[in-house]
Order: C-alpha cells, then sequence, then structure tokens
C-alpha cells in the first residue's frame, strides 16, 4: 500500500514538473490610446521654440507594461513613416543646421496593464525650426513593441 | 525494496527527459524597408541618410550594428545600437538617420546591417548604396 503510495506521487511528480516553465505565451504588442482627455502630441500641432511640449497618452497590454521610448527627429526632408496618420503643411526642403534631437528611455512601474504617461519637454531656443516627427515606442514586459509617429511643428 | 528504487529511478529519468528545455528561438530576421531617401539606395554628402528595416527577433534584440564601408577604399561608418529603445524588444521598426560626412568620398558603399539577439544568434543584412553630391531637389521634386 505504502509503495503504491510513493509510486503515484513519484509519478505525479515527473508529470507536473513541466508546468511550472510553460508561462502563458503573450502574442499582443500594447496599444498608445489618445483617450484621455488633452492628449497629445498629436498630428500636425504646432509648438513654438524655447516653449514645453506635453506628452500625454495612455498605454494599455493585456498582460504587462514593460518601458517606452519618445523620440525627436526632424523631417525636414519629408521623409515618410508607415505608422504615419496624415502629411501636415510643408515648408521647402532644407538641410539640418542644427536640428532638435531628443531621444528619452522610461521605465514603468512593474505589474501594470495600464498607464497614464505624462511628460514635459522642454523644447531648446537654439535648434532649426520646421517640421519634426515625434515617435512613440512603447514595450510590453515580453518585449513586444509599438510605435506611434506622429508630425509636429516647431515654429519660432 | 530493489522494485521501489527501481521505480523512483525511473521516474525520476522520464522527469528529466520531460524537461528538456525547448532551446529553438527562431533566429532573428531583418527586411530593409527604405534605404536612403523614398529607398534610392543613394545617400549625399554631408547630409543624413534614412535607414529603415523590421526586425523580428523572438530572442530579444541585444544589439544592432550599422556598418557603411567605402568599395575600393578605406572610409567606414559605423554605429552601434546597444541601449535605448530597440533593445530587448521582439518586434522593431527601426528608423534612423545616419549622418553621411562631408568629407565621405563619392561612390559605391556596401551597407552591413546586423542584429544581435540575447541568445547569440546573429543575422545580417546587406545592401549596396552610393554616395552622392549633396542636391537638395535630391529630396523632393517638387523643390527647386
Amino acid at each position: 500500500m505504502k509503495t503504491k503510495h510513493i509510486f503515484y506521487l513519484l509519478l505525479l511528480c515527473a508529470l507536473s514538473a513541466c508546468n511550472s516553465t510553460s508561462n502563458e505565451k503573450d502574442l499582443e504588442a500594447p496599444e498608445i490610446l489618445a483617450g484621455t482627455e488633452g492628449a497629445g502630441p498629436l498630428n500636425c500641432a504646432v509648438y513654438h521654440l524655447g516653449g514645453t511640449l506635453i506628452f500625454q497618452y495612455s498605454f494599455l497590454d493585456n498582460m504587462e507594461l514593460g518601458s517606452y521610448n519618445l523620440e525627436i527627429h526632424n523631417n525636414f526632408d519629408h521623409h515618410t513613416h508607415s505608422t504615419e496618420a496624415e502629411t501636415c503643411q510643408q515648408d521647402p526642403v532644407k538641410k539640418p543646421v542644427n536640428p532638435w534631437i531628443y531621444n528619452k528611455d522610461f521605465h514603468l512601474p512593474a505589474g501594470e496593464k495600464m498607464y497614464d504617461a505624462y511628460e514635459e519637454i522642454k523644447i531648446p531656443e537654439d535648434v532649426d525650426p520646421g517640421e519634426y516627427h515625434f515617435m512613440i515606442r512603447l514595450t510590453d514586459a515580453s518585449g513586444w513593441q509599438t510605435l506611434k509617429s506622429v508630425s509636429i511643428r516647431v515654429a519660432e | 525494496m530493489k522494485n521501489i528504487i527501481l521505480t523512483v529511478l525511473a521516474i525520476s529519468a522520464l522527469a528529466f527527459v520531460s524537461c528538456k528545455k525547448d532551446n529553438t528561438v527562431a533566429k532573428p530576421t531583418v527586411q530593409f524597408t527604405e534605404v536612403g531617401h523614398e529607398n534610392s539606395k543613394q545617400a549625399m554628402q554631408g547630409d543624413d541618410m534614412h535607414l529603415e528595416a523590421d526586425i523580428m527577433a523572438e530572442g530579444l534584440i541585444k544589439r544592432i550594428d550599422v556598418e557603411i564601408h567605402q568599395e575600393g577604399g578605406t572610409f567606414e561608418i559605423e554605429k552601434a545600437y546597444t541601449e535605448g529603445k530597440y533593445i530587448g524588444v521582439k518586434n522593431v521598426e527601426f528608423h534612423e538617420h545616419i549622418d553621411i560626412p562631408e568629407n565621405a568620398p563619392l561612390g559605391e558603399y556596401h551597407l552591413h546591417f546586423t542584429v544581435t539577439d540575447q541568445a547569440g544568434q546573429t543575422v545580417t543584412a546587406e545592401e549596396h548604396i552610393e554616395v552622392i553630391a549633396f542636391d537638395p531637389s535630391h529630396h523632393d521634386d517638387d523643390e527647386d
């Protein structure tokens, strides 16, 4: 009788040994939502040199959010991004002299499925005014990334 | 008693075999979506060259290396991305403006784009590019 018990116990152990490692697989990328009031930057928004750009979007993931990155690069040459919604008013093409470059990583609190992001970004006074792309890259805890690209203008 | 020991051994063996980890993480893949303005495969001296690629790395990206070297010459431009927005990510739309120095000799170049995942697996995509003299009209046909 005792032998039988040991046998079943061991068999159970053997069968369940692998269950602990097979975590539920995440197959979904996170979402960047402009749902909140005052969300921005929105496409074709205009800002000013020396001013402040308010970044405000909501993030959502099915399992767990990870981090996000904000990046700004010039669009003086009118290039395109596949995620872009529309083209705004265009200036003549020009060569960058001192373009605004911004690139920053932000970590999100662990275990969150939803997060309202808010950042104030100071626009330098001495950079080239003109068209820029504002890139939002949101990555969830398992590495899936969603990219949203917004066209903005920095006026003098 | 002997039977019990045998049973224990047999079941332990089963446990080990059934737990062999599946080490088959797919190698990363890279697909260029834009090399040079509007995928012209051209870059201008003193300008920046657009480089856009779709990367998929099941094993998460560890680093990205971009190398542009002159054909039949020694001029080289190298850029490495080892931290920030692309690292630890599975799916990336890589988008960078690579600065082409004013003194880059005109002519033919080779671009090597290498992605390494966290398991150490790499993939390299290559493209042929040409460095031309700066010409603003090259950017947009509507402009002078």
